[in-house]
């Protein structure tokens, strides 16, 4: 496998007046899907050739249809010259914040209080500790750590889907949360909405440290409040679908650097 | 017949002391106790650096050692030890000396105002003066500080009202003291930040520690007519002196101060007694055999000789056994918790648009 392998995923198309097609390698856990689908969806429509390689595990991951050693997909990396767009974990948060399984707290971020008014106080460090102690955190920073030392081109991360505002939705789209949300009941969704924006403002500290750019999420994905637009909804509690991706992708399109 | 004749062996230094093994040294004599302490009945602490044993120890031995601020669970019991939870009944740090004490009672309930509601230590991060290193790397904002402030001694509040034991260990008399208040800080307030209120050092007298600890006692017995103190005073000596002297001879001044204070509040008080913690390990009858290399941290031979006197001198007889350990807060909820991560994290998303299932490659 090995080169030949990676030399048809890399090659780059000549187009046109001697431009190369620019070719992106989305590299990621289950947030990816959501570009993945975009893609599968409107190939034809965006500028980008797009390369997906999703984590299986801690190391192997699957590059479109084929798994392969970790390790030897990182060093692929430092040959090719293509963008990177990370996404990264990007579930953490929703584990202290979906469901209820404790009783509802507060925490002040950036000035704003979030949660329900009358529950216990936290201040944001304790939640900071404990959001990066868990959730996969520890390994997601490995990763960018890894994929910074292979790769020399540019990298992009995008974080990971707004909360949805709806508790009934998420009720009734529990999916692999079915049981849990049954037995405990949906989270304050303010608590939802503080939790992502600190996981997010902790993304960007990270990635910035190892020089990857933080790619600005459009405005079409919001809602008013700054959960995820009731339109680009799927059946699912914490991700998004194609709709989601091919806001992300036309948005990364508009704005990286060709 | 002369008075001597009467007394109990453990007047007398030969009997007491001079043919006694030094782990078989009880100090702890009736008069010491006025009370026992049933296995149902709440005990709280605070204090000094040595009280951090004792409460560990009250958790862990047979008493219904109490906590009432605890980290919110979602936390874990990672969270909540490095930032300082379950280290005493609430999360007011090291309390050192009777002057702090009285005034943490008196914020709690509104009867003590100060101006200074943070400080900004010297990386920038907000900090409560009253409890400088309760939060790593500080709060994030005054408001934060505050907002935590307010939670803690509302929970302060109810320890106060609710306990039937307060065990407190008196660790100090030098102590740093507001110009503009009269807060009586736990740190000296250039160790932690360039921009504090001007203030002032102060050595507590015997006097002035007597006051303020009965200033608190009546204040406890007017919220809870039941409460009792078991006051002591911590073995470890001073880390530093401020005064312009050998730090020996500060230590001795800041222990004999401490000692016959606990001596004066004991007489004056019926619900209050003394736990000779101090002369256990500082006796000179263990050739200082309790304390580290450093000769100032008490080694656990030291503390479980403390722990020892203290159950057996204030636990009753049948209480007087191994409790089952404090649990820690993980809990099925909190293994509940952890599945989400494996649950939501990484699985296929199985939405209708997922046209493509993901397939393995070789």
């Amino acid at each position: 496998m090995g080169n030949k392998f990676f030399d048809r995923i890399f090659k780059k198309k000549v187009i046109g007046m001697g431009q190369s097609e620019k070719i992106v390698i989305c590299i990621g856990h289950s947030h990816i899907e959501a570009l993945r689908q975009a893609y599968i969806n409107r190939e034809d429509q965006f500028k980008f050739k797009y390369k997906f390689a999703r984590y299986q595990g801690s190391n192997k991951i699957l590059m479109d249809e084929t798994l392969m050693p970790l390790e030897d997909f990182y060093k692929s990396l430092q040959r090719e010259r293509c963008d990177l767009l990370l996404c990264l974990g990007g579930n953490a948060h929703n584990n202290l914040a979906i469901t209820k399984i404790y009783n509802d707290y507060k925490f002040l971020l950036d000035g704003e209080m979030y949660g329900e008014p009358n529950s216990q106080f936290i201040p944001i460090g304790q939640i900071e500790y404990r959001l990066m102690s868990q959730g996969g955190w520890p390994e997601v920073i490995e990763e960018y750590k890894r994929i910074r030392e292979n790769h020399k081109g540019r990298i992009y991360n995008l974080i990971s889907t707004p909360p949805i505002e709806s508790n009934e939705f998420i009720e009734t789209n529990a999916g692999p949360l079915k049981e849990l949300i049954g037995k405990y009941g949906v989270m304050n969704s303010s608590v939802r909405l503080g939790m992502w924006k600190l996981n997010k403002k902790l993304t960007e500290r990270i990635v910035s440290e190892l020089e990857i750019k933080t790619l600005p999420l459009p405005n079409e994905i919001f809602n008013a409040r700054g959960f995820l637009h009731e339109s680009i909804l799927i059946n699912d509690p914490t991700h998004a679908g194609g709709k989601f991706g091919e806001h992300i992708l036309e948005s990364f399109e508009k704005g990286a650097e060709i | 017949m002369s008075h001597y004749e009467n007394l109990s062996s453990y007047c007398f230094w030969s009997k007491a002391l001079g043919t006694v093994e030094v782990s078989d040294v009880d100090p702890v004599v009736k008069i010491n106790t006025k009370f026992k302490i049933g296995r149902e009945e709440k005990v709280v602490s605070a204090g000094s650096c040595f009280a951090q044993r004792i409460s560990s120890y009250l958790a862990n031995n047979g008493f219904n050692y109490k906590i009432y601020e605890s980290a919110h669970p979602i936390l874990g019991e990672d969270t909540a030890k490095q930032f300082n939870y379950n280290i005493y009944s609430a999360r007011y740090g090291n309390i050192y000396t009777a002057r702090q004490l009285l005034q943490l009672f008196k914020r709690a309930f509104g009867l003590f105002e100060h101006k200074s509601d943070y400080w900004i230590d010297k990386k920038n991060n907000f900090v409560d003066p009253f409890r400088p290193f309760i939060q790593p790397n500080g709060f994030n904002s005054s408001e934060e500080v505050v907002l935590d402030r307010v939670q803690h001694l509302k929970c302060v509040r109810e320890m106060f009202q609710d306990m039937d034991y307060f065990i407190f260990t008196l660790g100090l008399t030098e102590c740093w003291i507001s110009n503009e208040d009269g807060v009586a800080y736990p740190i000296c307030p250039d160790v932690v930040s360039n921009n504090t209120p001007s203030f002032s050092f102060k050595n507590f007298t015997v006097e002035e520690v007597v006051d303020d600890i009965s200033e608190f006692n009546e204040l406890l017995l007017k919220i809870n007519k039941n409460a009792k103190i078991v006051i002591s005073v911590s073995p470890v000596p001073l880390t530093a002196t401020a005064i312009d002297q050998h730090v020996l001879v500060s230590n001795t001044y800041s222990k004999a101060v401490l000692r016959v204070a606990c001596e004066d509040i004991v007489k004056r008080h019926d619900n209050v007694c003394y736990f000779p913690s101090f002369e256990i390990i500082d006796g000179s009858f263990n050739m200082g055999v309790y304390f580290d290399k450093n000769k100032r941290t008490i080694n656990s031979l030291g503390v479980s000789h403390v722990m020892r006197v203290l159950a057996e001198s204030y636990l009753t007889q049948q209480d007087n056994k191994q409790s089952e350990p404090r649990k820690p807060i993980d809990d099925n909820s909190f293994r509940d918790l952890q599945k989400i991560t494996d649950l939501i994290c990484d699985e296929v998303v199985y939405d209708a648009e997922n046209k493509n299932s993901l397939k393995e490659g070789t």
